[in-house]
């Protein structure tokens, strides 16, 4: 079996260089899903000696310069993935989440573990960002428990790109001038890139309640309508601002890349590989005047970037850089930001998870996503929604935030989000 | 301008671009339950105001208006008789 990977697959490669080169892990990401079923262990393992999920696991991925795009190939079905089985028995669950690491000159990108806590059981799958992004990972743990009854392979595996190279070029084009447009700009992140390396990682969840979520949901629409994404992003680039401001740091510039699915809706397809584009945030000192302000600025950046299709024509971009060795492409991409990639890293993966199908012999109870802990620029938030309550996944380093920090920046960002005063 | 041509066009719009082939798109179809989200919400508006030349204001655009493409095209229909 032989397929091309896309742009996007190929820049989770990049990902991988530039953390393994600041920090203690690659450009892995892990879903821990807390379940409820008859006969949990043999489904799985039955889920993961399928012919489907055994295809993926021998899939390896290769490079080809210039000739070709680079494409996943499995010459040959090797055994399932084994379900690993972990007692945890310390106070907390998410401190002792193995955190494996993967080779990616070989297949078998992706691991799964049964844990038992507190007589609860969980499921944690654990993959490599090159084999599916968030929620092609979500979807296939869902499936491997039998939480979503079928796949098949016209479900997972993707279409072979189809743009012709010339429209490639001129969507290529177009992306490198808008990402060019304050070229030499200085980008203030969380952390210290010298150091990072020895940087410990530390995972924290913000959990709402419903009551809390709908009063959220409504300053939301106060502020500005239509979407939520940009006032979350608002809330914490407004914490940001200000925990850069307690550092007392002369700050000039944020930058939030912030990923767009890319896959059509009504539809899981495809479910492998790497479907995400960007938006691209930028906030100057000036556009700090109040929260609204700053919330609408951002859907204003949204729409201008929605008219001029930005989001496509990043993807084509990415696809053509797929061709060319890795250190061109990350010259490009932080180039005209002084070798930053963001401010922090942001994403809200909107209602993907919200309504699990719970319909099945299998439920998820709770869900949580550990987003890969990229060392620099050492904090990464994701928004998500889990029956309908609101849930954040917060991943920083030591160097990034200090204990003390962390606990302000968590506070203020919640206060941002839920009271009407701030 | 007619209400029954936005909302048709409206459909074939959500049809072409935004959701899988197999998904059928009536004026009634509940797009949150579809997985339309903000980016495809800002596509919708901006459609309807190239195509029917009409500003949709921040204060129509609530949930319940921007719910199904008939809520929608009423609100684009009732800003294009205000011009």
């Amino acid at each position: 079996m032989k397929f091309f990977a896309n742009g996007s697959d190929h820049f989770q490669v990049l990902l991988e260089k530039q953390m393994r080169e600041n920090g203690q892990h690659g450009n892995v990401g892990r879903l821990l899903l807390k379940i409820d079923g008859q006969t949990i262990s043999d489904n799985i393992k039955n889920r993961l000696n399928s012919n489907l999920a055994k295809q993926i696991y021998s899939l390896k991925y290769h490079a080809t310069w210039f000739r070709s795009a680079p494409y996943w190939e499995a010459k040959e079905l090797l055994n399932p993935c084994p379900l690993k089985s972990k007692l945890i028995e310390g106070e907390s669950i998410f401190a002792e989440l193995p955190l494996p690491d993967f080779d990616l000159n070989r297949a078998q990108l992706y691991k799964t573990y049964l844990i038992e806590f507190k007589d609860e059981k969980y499921f944690l799958f654990i993959w490599h960002h090159l084999l599916f992004d968030a929620r092609g990972g979500e979807l296939f743990a869902r499936f491997i428990i039998g939480e979503i009854k079928s796949l098949d392979r016209n479900d997972v595996f993707p279409d072979n790109p189809k743009k012709h190279w010339k429209d490639l070029l001129i969507d290529a084009r177009d992306s490198k001038d808008f990402l060019m447009t304050d070229r030499g700009m200085v980008i203030n992140s969380a952390a210290d890139k010298r150091g990072a390396k020895k940087s410990k990682i530390h995972y924290k969840f913000l959990k709402f309640s419903r009551e809390e979520t709908i009063r959220i949901q409504k300053k939301s629409s106060n502020f500005i309508r239509l979407v939520k994404s940009p006032f979350y992003l608002a809330c914490t680039a407004y914490c940001f601002k200000e925990l850069l401001e307690k550092r007392k740091v002369d700050w000039t510039s944020l930058w939030m890349p912030v990923p767009q699915d890319q896959r059509l809706k009504g539809s899981i397809k495809p479910v492998m590989g790497n479907h995400i584009s960007y938006l691209f945030f930028r906030l100057k000192p000036n556009d700090f005047k109040d929260l609204k302000s700053v919330a609408q600025n951002l859907k204003n950046q949204m729409m201008y970037q929605v008219k001029q299709k930005t989001t496509t024509k990043y993807a084509s971009m990415m696809t053509i850089f797929a061709r060319f060795p890795l250190w061109f492409y990350d010259f490009i991409t932080k180039g005209p930001t002084h070798g930053v990639f963001a401010s922090f890293f942001f994403s809200d993966t909107g209602l993907s998870l919200n309504q699990p199908n719970n319909n099945n012999s299998i439920k998820i109870l709770d869900a949580w996503h550990f987003p890969p802990a990229n060392t620099y620029p050492g904090l990464t938030i994701v928004y998500s929604m889990f029956k309908d309550q609101l849930k954040l996944s917060i991943c920083h380093t030591e160097d990034s935030l200090s204990d003390s920090e962390y606990t302000t920046f968590e506070t203020k960002l919640r206060n941002r989000l839920l009271d009407d005063e701030t | 301008m007619d209400l029954k041509i936005i909302e048709s066009e409206l459909c074939n719009f959500i049809k072409e671009n935004l959701v899988a082939e197999n998904i059928d798109i009536l004026p009634e179809t509940d797009l949150a339950v579809l997985g339309l989200d903000s980016f495809s919400l800002i596509e919708i508006v901006l459609f309807l105001e190239r195509k029917f030349e009409i500003e949709l204001p921040d204060e129509v655009l609530t949930t319940e208006n921007v719910r199904t493409a008939k809520n929608i095209s009423a609100c684009a229909f009732a800003e294009s008789q205000k011009n």
